[in-house]
C-alpha cells in the first residue's frame, strides 16, 4: 500500500563497502590493487533496513561512531545506492548541513552562497537581495568577499546555517551539525530561527549524539547498530533502547552520559 | 551559475583578472607569429600562424576540460552530497566555462585573420555547429574519465600521458593533408582531427566542410555522452562513499 505522505523509503536495503587497508609494497601489488583486484575487505554497514520517512517527520539518527548513520542518510537523499534492496526517493531536493561541510574553500562566502543557492533553486535576484542578511545573521560581516579557505570551522557552519535558511528544500539533513555552529549567542539565534522559521514544512534528518536535541524535535528515531536499524516512534524509548543495548549502559551512567552538546 | 563560478575562479586573485582571458590568447598569437617567423619554418606560408593557432585552440579546448574533467565528480563531491546537484550539470557547467575562452579566441583570430587575408563567407557560421560538436564530444568524454577515476585513481596520470601522444595525433602543427592521403585512420578515428580539420575549411579556407566527416563526428559526440551518462548514472554515487 502505497503512502500518499510518504517520501522516502527503503525496502529491505543492504550496504556493504570494500577496504583496501594497505598499500601494495611492489609495484605489481600496487597495480592489481589500483585495478581493484588487490586484497579487500567487505564491510557491511547496513544490514536489511526497512525504514519509511513522512512529509513533515523529524527523525533522528542514532549510532555509535562509525555505525552507518551518514551512510544512511547519504541513502535517504539518493546520494549513494544499496547493494541489495530498493529506494523509493520521492525528495525533489535537499541541504545537508555538516559540520565539515563542503563550500568550495577557494570561492568567497559570496560566491558559495550565490552557488549553493542556486542550485536549490532560489533565483539569482532573490539570493543577491537577501546576502547582506545572510552575513549579518552567520555574523561574517567582514568577510563577505572573503575566500572560504580563511575560515575557521565555526565560520564556515554559520554560514552553511545561513543558506539551509534562505533555500526552500524538501529535505533538511543535519550530520551532527549544531554543536560547532557556533557560540552560545549564536547558538541560542540559531536554535530560535530553527523551531520558528527553518522547520515549517520541513522533512528533517538529525544525526545527533546529543539525547536532549533527539527527544525535543524528534517523532521518529532510527537506532542502527550493527548494521541493523531499529525504528522508534517514542524517542524516549529509543534513547533508552540505545543506551542499554547498544551501549551497554545501566541507569546510573545514564544519567551524566550523553547530554552535552550534540 | 557554477559555469560563472568556474570562469571568474580561473583569473581568481590575479590583478588584470578577466582581462588575462583577452590578453592570453592575443600574445599567444604573438609569440606564434616571431617563433614561426623568425625562427623555425622561416620559408612557411605566413597562413601557417593561424593555421597552427587553430589548432592550438581546439586541441587546448578539448585538453583543458578532458583533464579537469578526470577529477570532476571528486572535486565538486561536496554539491552532490550536501545539495544533491545533477551529476551530469557538473560537466556542462564546467565545459561551459571554458567554452567562453574558446569563443574569446576564435574572435581573437578571426579579427587578426583579416591582416592575414583570410576571407570569410556564410559556411564560416558552421563554426558554431563544429563547436557545439566539440562541446558534445569534451563532456561526454569527461564524463567517462571522470567516472573511470573513481575507480582507478592513477588513471589521472594515465590520461596525461594520453593528452600527450593526442598531442602529436592530431594535425595541430603537422599538415592536415596527411590524414587524408597518409593517415585516413586519423581523420575517421579520431573525432578532434575531423572538427579540426572542418574548422580549418571554414575559418581560413574559406572552403566548405566535409560533410561525411562532420557527420561522423556528431555521431561520436551523441556517443560519447550516451556512454558517458549511462556510466555516471550506473557508477558515479561511488563517488560519496569513497574519500
Amino acid at each position: 500500500m502505497t503512502n500518499a505522505n510518504n517520501i522516502v523509503s527503503l525496502q529491505h536495503v543492504s550496504k556493504t563497502f570494500t577496504v583496501f587497508d594497505h598499500h601494495g609494497k611492489n609495484l605489481g601489488q600496487r597495480i592489481s590493487q589500483a585495478l581493484g583486484w588487490g586484497k579487500a575487505r567487505k564491510i557491511k554497514v547496513l544490514d536489511n533496513v526497512q525504514i519509511e520517512i513522512n512529509r513533515g517527520d523529524f527523525v533522528g539518527i542514532i549510532g555509535k561512531n562509525g555505525s552507518g548513520k551518514t551512510t544512511l542518510m547519504h541513502m535517504i537523499s539518493g546520494a549513494i545506492k544499496p547493494n541489495k534492496g530498493g529506494v523509493v526517493n520521492r525528495v525533489g531536493s535537499f541541504i545537508r548541513l555538516s559540520l565539515g561541510m563542503g563550500f568550495n574553500p577557494e570561492l568567497s562566502a559570496r560566491q558559495n552562497v550565490l552557488l549553493n543557492a542556486s542550485i536549490l533553486g532560489v533565483p539569482l535576484k532573490e539570493i543577491r537581495k537577501q546576502f547582506d542578511e545572510i552575513i549579518a545573521f552567520a555574523e561574517l560581516g567582514s568577510f563577505s568577499d572573503t575566500q572560504l579557505k580563511f575560515f575557521s570551522t565555526g565560520m564556515r557552519a554559520r554560514l552553511a546555517f545561513a543558506v539551509a535558511v534562505l533555500v526552500e528544500t524538501d529535505l533538511l539533513l543535519m550530520d551532527e551539525f549544531f554543536g560547532g555552529v557556533g557560540d552560545e549567542a549564536f547558538k541560542k539565534k540559531a536554535h530560535k530561527v530553527f523551531n520558528e522559521s527553518l522547520l515549517k514544512d520541513k522533512t528533517v534528518v538529525l544525526i545527533s549524539h546529543n539525547m536532549e536535541t533527539i527527544k525535543k524535535y524528534c517523532n521518529r528515531v532510527f537506532v542502527i547498530n550493527d548494521g541493523k536499524v531499529s525504528c522508534f516512534e517514542d524517542p524516549s524509548e529509543a534513547i533508552h533502547f540505545y543506551r542499554n543495548n547498544v551501549l551497554g549502559m545501566n541507569s546510573e551512567n545514564q544519567s551524566n552520559s550523553e547530554s552535552l552538546d550534540p | 551559475m557554477l559555469a560563472a563560478t568556474e570562469y571568474y575562479q580561473r583569473y581568481y586573485g590575479s590583478k588584470l583578472g578577466v582581462i588575462w582571458a583577452f590578453l592570453n590568447p592575443l600574445f599567444r598569437i604573438l609569440i606564434y607569429y616571431l617563433a614561426f617567423t623568425y625562427l623555425i619554418f622561416r620559408n612557411r606560408d605566413p597562413q601557417f600562424i593561424l593555421y597552427l593557432f587553430l589548432g592550438i585552440t581546439v586541441w587546448q579546448y578539448f585538453s583543458e576540460n578532458t583533464n579537469k574533467g578526470v577529477t570532476l565528480l571528486k572535486g565538486k563531491k561536496y554539491l552532490i552530497q550536501n545539495v544533491g546537484m545533477a551529476k551530469s550539470d557538473i560537466f556542462f557547467a564546467s565545459a561551459l566555462s571554458t567554452s567562453v575562452s574558446f569563443a574569446l579566441n576564435v574572435f581573437l583570430y578571426c579579427i587578426v585573420s583579416l591582416w592575414f587575408d583570410v576571407e570569410y563567407s556564410f559556411t564560416s557560421l558552421l563554426v558554431i555547429a563544429l563547436f557545439f560538436n566539440l562541446f558534445l564530444i569534451v563532456v561526454g568524454v569527461s564524463m567517462i574519465l571522470s567516472t573511470i577515476h573513481l575507480y582507478f585513481t592513477d588513471f589521472k596520470h594515465v590520461w596525461d600521458i594520453s593528452l600527450l601522444l593526442g598531442f602529436w595525433t592530431v594535425p595541430i602543427i603537422w599538415d592536415s593533408a596527411y590524414v587524408y592521403t597518409t593517415y585516413p585512420f586519423m581523420l575517421y578515428g579520431n573525432p578532434i582531427t575531423g572538427i579540426l580539420v572542418n574548422l580549418r575549411n571554414v575559418l581560413l579556407y574559406n572552403s566548405t566542410i566535409d560533410l561525411s566527416v562532420f557527420a561522423l563526428d556528431f555521431a561520436y559526440g551523441f556517443l560519447f555522452l550516451i556512454i558517458g551518462f549511462g556510466l555516471i548514472k550506473r557508477f558515479s554515487f561511488k563517488v560519496v562513499e569513497r574519500v
